[in-house]
Order: C-alpha cells, then structure tokens, then sequence
C-alpha cells in the first residue's frame, strides 16, 4: 500500500506552521520595527537635546576664547556611554576642543565648515548631530556629536532571537500537536485501510475492524464493520445459491436419464428385431428413422452426461479411478465408435502411434478426451484431414489430435476451456461443455492441456498426461483388461 | 413361458424402465419378475422367488438400493444371488463399487445388459 503523501501529519504541520507562525511573526515584525523606530528617533532627540545644551555652554566659551571652558563643557558628555565624540569647531571652522571617549578608535570625524547647516544622520549604526552655537544672533561655531545605536541595534538583535526561539517553539508545539493528532486519527484511519486491504487481498469477509473509539473514526469503523456483515451474509447468500444451483444439475441430469433409459433400450430393441415391411422402399425408410432415433438419444445421453459432469466438477465430486490402461487402444476404440461418422464426413483420420503407451489412468474418463477432441475435430474440421497423434516422452504420455479446419482466434484459445464458453456461433450445436469437462479430466491426471491455433489453418489440442507407473516400456506382453466382475 | 427358462428379477421404481427391460427379456426367452421397490423386491423373494440375476435400481424411495442388498446379504436363502446395479452415475458408481457388485450405467446399452444378464445366467438357459 503507498504510504500517504503528503499525510495528514504534515499537512498539520504546514497549517499550523503557517496559521501561527505567519501571523504572529507580522505582528512581532510590526511592533518591533514600531520600537525600533521609535527608540531610533528618542535617540535621535535626546541626542540633539544634548548637543545643544552642550552648544549653549560652549557659545560662551567660543565667545571668550577659553579652551578649558569648552573642553569642561564637553566633558558631560562623558556621563552617556553612548557619546563616542564630539568637537567644538569656531567660527573658521578649525578645531576649538574635543571630548573622545576613551576606547574609542577610528579616525578623526571630518572638519565641517563654520556655517554648517544643522543636522542630524544616521550612518552605519553611528548618529552625527551638526549643531550651530550661537548666541543672541551671533554665529560662533560648529558642534559636531557622534553616537553609538547599540541600544538599537541590540534591541533589534532582542527581537530577531525573540522570533528564532517563537518559530522553534511552534515548530516544536506543531510537531507535538501533528503526533498527537497521528495517534488518535491517523493511525486508527490506516488501520482501518490495513484491514479493507487485507480483506481485499484474502476475499475473507470475516474479518472486522477492531477500532472502538466513540469519535467519528470509531463510527467509521463500526459502518464499515456493518458493510462487512452485509458483504459476508450475501457472499454466502450466493455460495449457497451456487451450490444448489449445482446440485440441481447434478439432480436433473439424474433424472433425465430415466425417460433415456427406456428410450434408448426400446430404439435399440427396435433397430435389432424391427417389424417386417414388404415394401423395400418403405423398409428402408423405417430403418433410417430408427436410427435417426438412435442416434438422436445418443446426442441427448452426452448432453445429459457433460451436465451431469459440469455440475459434479463445481460441487467437487469428480474421482478418478485409476487403472492401467492403454492410450493406443483407447484411441483405436474410439475410432472404431467413430467409423460411421467419419465414413459420412468423407473425412481422411491419420494415425501416428506407438504400439502401446501404458498409463495408470481412468479408462472411462480417458476415453471421453479422446471422444471429445476427436468430435471436434471432426466438427470444426470442415472435412479437412484429421491427424491423432501419440508419444511416449519418459514419464509422460503426449496426445495430439489436430484438424486443419477452421481454427480459433487468439482471443478465443484463452476462453475454450471455460464452462459454457464456445468460440463459435450458435450454429455448431453443443453446451460448450466439452472442452471444460476435457480440461478438468487432463488436471485431475495431473496433466496439461493446451491448444495452439491460426484462424483459417487449423487447430492442434496437445495433452500431456503422467503415466504414473513406475515400470518403465520394458512391459513387452500384451496387457489386458480385467474382466467385468 | 419355457419352465426352463431363467428367471430375471427387476427392480426399479420406473414403470417404464421396468417393463421396457421385461420385454427386451422376455423376447430373448428369460422369464421376468418386476419389483417397484426393494420392500416389494425383498417381500417376493422371502415368498420364495429365486431368480439368476437381480437388476437393481440404486435411487428409489422407500428402501433404497444399497438397504435392500444388505438385507440380502443377512438372509442366507438369498444372499447367493448375484445383482447389477443400475447405476444413473457415470460408469462405476462409488455405492457400486461398496457393495461390490456389477453395475451398469445408465441409460444402458442394449447389447450390454444383454452380455450381462447373460452371463449370470449362462449355465442354464442360454440366451437367445
């Protein structure tokens, strides 16, 4: 059985993935970019805030021209580990006084020109705040501050590790979730499937579903339980009709034999001790009508026999009773019953056959294969020769009786043996059983039977059958048969 | 009827059966006794009946066949006399073949029950 794919566990999984995860990862996104922003322009604020209390100090320094003042103004800077630098820059734009944070490397910042616009940048996680220091109208100078984001960027490093252990954590619940799920659904649906499979691989209606849950799936199985009653019951239903169906057979063909028995005798009768006619013409015509007759519940006695043996085949009640017996012999008499009809045929019969072939085989069965393919040979052969071939093969006797009438389709070769299967029309009589009941005989020996065929040319019917002594040929002396007890 | 004759008995429940096969017989020259049952069989018998050969149907109501022979077969006055079997089974019928006796099939061929009933009554009467 393929496994399911995708099953009902990564589907879970992928729902529950995307129904969690994706929201609220836009929401964290969301709020996070919201604090981050809102962090950034705090920053960003406080950092101008400072700068120009910074420059209102520093306005005053410039404007006496006292370095230490502007460099003590600085120094509050110190206070904010965020500050990395900053630099006092006069009217000329040189360099006035600076504060640098110990520790901090990396060039010198840029000079800026004196009358600098005020700004503010941000720039590879660094914020640069341009500020002017005047005073009362007056332009003394440029002050330039530097700053670290790290508080940003660590909040941001905050919110990506939030989002990494949130997606693992999810990822862990749905795993967890999507096995649970397995367990009270998935494995009980494929146990379910386990036994419709093996129901349907064994055709044993016996078996029932074993889930007892009360949930949907328990109601599953109990519904499939019931179909599997119902199937059971009918299976038997028809078991049972079959078999009397069959047994009917067997009873009928039975009974059709009692009116055939004082037909058969008193034609027969007729046909031996048959009344005096004078008139020649008239004489004649009485026998032929005898015989007609005769013959006639001769074709009635074996359409009664092959029902009566279709019908004991099916309810299993066709023994054998084995003895040795003569496969040359056998075919010689069959020939011999044959001869009239053959003779009226007009039909060429070859013979290609040992002097014996010994097997241990049911001489009365034996007999009706050879009757059987001989028959239809002379029936399907359309007058053309007919060939009755027999061989010794080691352990093995081999019959072939072949015709070269009209042959059988491909499509038909398969069908012939089956009960009530006939390759041809309705126009050739017969149940179509003959060829059924031959099969059953050859597999009841133990042998084989094939045919091989062309449309048009011909057919051959090849009957291998194990000869089931262990003497081998050199029973040289005649053998004959038991007499009747 | 030839006092000499041998005597035939035959036991089927079918009235045609019966009296085709009495007929047949009766032409070659054997003298015929016919039974509808094997209770019907067995009560001329105990009367005294004794005939070469008993032709018996296997499939009938009442005593069947298989229950008539082996009541035969406790009685010593009769169980010598031979029987066939006629037999609706292809060939050997296993019922036959138990109580080891002859059997022809049926529907029987002429010249066969012929052979047959005249074998059983062949150091007599020889049939016609």
């Amino acid at each position: 059985m393929r496994r399911p794919h995708p099953s009902i566990r990564g589907k879970l999984i992928a729902l529950t993935l995307l129904a969690i995860l994706a929201p609220i990862s836009c929401v964290l996104f969301i709020v996070g970019s919201n604090e981050i922003r809102d962090i950034r322009s705090d920053m960003v604020t406080s950092s101008v805030l400072i700068t120009s209390v910074v420059a209102e100090y520093a306005a005053a320094a410039l404007a006496f021209d006292s370095r230490p003042a502007a460099e003590e103004a600085l120094q509050v800077l110190a206070a904010n580990p965020r500050f990395l630098d900053a630099t006092i820059y006069d009217r000329a734009g040189r360099r006035f006084a600076a504060f640098r944070r110990p520790g901090r490397t990396g060039p010198d910042p840029p000079a800026v020109l004196a009358d600098a616009e005020p700004r503010s940048t941000l720039e590879g996680g660094r914020i640069t705040v341009v500020y002017p220091i005047a005073q009362g109208g007056e332009r003394f100078g440029t002050m330039v501050l530097h700053g670290a984001m790290a508080p940003v960027t660590s909040r941001v490093h905050a919110y990506v590790w939030g989002l990494w252990w949130l997606t693992l954590g999810i990822i862990a619940a749905s795993l967890t979730l999507a096995w649970a799920l397995e367990r009270m659904v998935s494995r009980r649906l494929l146990r379910l499937a386990d036994v419709a499979r093996q129901i349907a691989r064994g055709a044993d209606y016996s078996v029932r579903a074993s889930d007892r849950g009360h949930d949907e799936i328990g109601l599953l199985a109990e519904a499939f339980n019931n179909m599997l009653a119902e199937i059971d019951h009918r299976q038997t239903e028809a078991r049972e009709a079959i078999r009397m169906r069959d047994e009917f057979l067997s009873v009928a063909s039975h009974e059709l034999k009692t009116p055939l028995t004082s037909l058969k005798l008193r034609v027969q009768g007729l046909i031996e001790h048959s009344p005096t006619v004078e008139d020649p013409t008239e004489a004649a015509r009485m026998d032929k009508s005898f015989e007609l007759a005769e013959r006639q519940v001769r074709r009635l006695e074996k359409l009664v026999n092959n029902l009566l043996d279709v019908s004991r085949i099916a309810i299993g009640r066709f023994p054998l009773q084995r003895e040795e017996v003569d496969l040359v012999g056998l075919v010689h008499n069959v020939i011999g019953q044959f001869s009239a009809e053959i003779a009226r045929l007009d039909v060429e019969v070859g013979l290609d056959l040992p002097e014996h072939a010994l097997g241990l085989w049911d001489p009365m069965r034996l007999e009706q294969v050879v009757v059987n393919l001989l028959s239809n040979a002379l029936k399907y052969g359309a007058g053309s020769p007919v060939e009755i071939v027999v061989r010794i093969d080691g352990g093995n006797a081999l019959l072939i009786v072949r015709d070269r009438g009209i042959g059988i389709s491909p499509a038909d070769q398969a069908r012939i043996f089956e009960r009530f299967e006939r390759a041809v029309s309705l126009n050739y009589g017969g149940l179509g059983l003959g060829l059924h009941i031959t099969r059953e005989i050859v597999l009841a020996h133990g042998g084989t039977i094939r045919v091989e065929s062309v449309p048009g040319e011909g057919a051959a019917f090849i009957v291998e059958l194990p000869r089931g002594i262990e003497a081998s040929e050199q029973m040289g002396e005649a053998w004959t048969q038991q007499p009747q007890p | 009827m030839d006092a000499t004759a041998a005597t035939v008995m035959v036991v089927d429940d079918d009235i045609d059966i019966r009296e085709t096969i009495q007929d047949l017989l009766e032409v070659r020259g054997f003298h015929v006794i016919g039974a509808g049952d094997g209770a019907d069989a067995m009560a001329q018998l105990k009367r005294g009946a004794r005939p070469r050969v008993i032709l018996l149907d296997l499939m009938m109501p009442g005593l069947s066949g298989e229950e008539f022979r082996n009541q035969q077969l406790a009685d010593a006055d009769i169980a010598h006399i031979p029987v066939v079997v006629l037999s609706g089974a292809r060939g050997v019928d296993e019922a036959a073949r138990r109580m080891r006796v002859a059997s022809l099939p049926k529907p029987v061929e002429l010249h066969e029950l012929m052979e047959t009933v005249g074998r059983f009554c062949a150091d007599e009467h020889a049939a016609r």
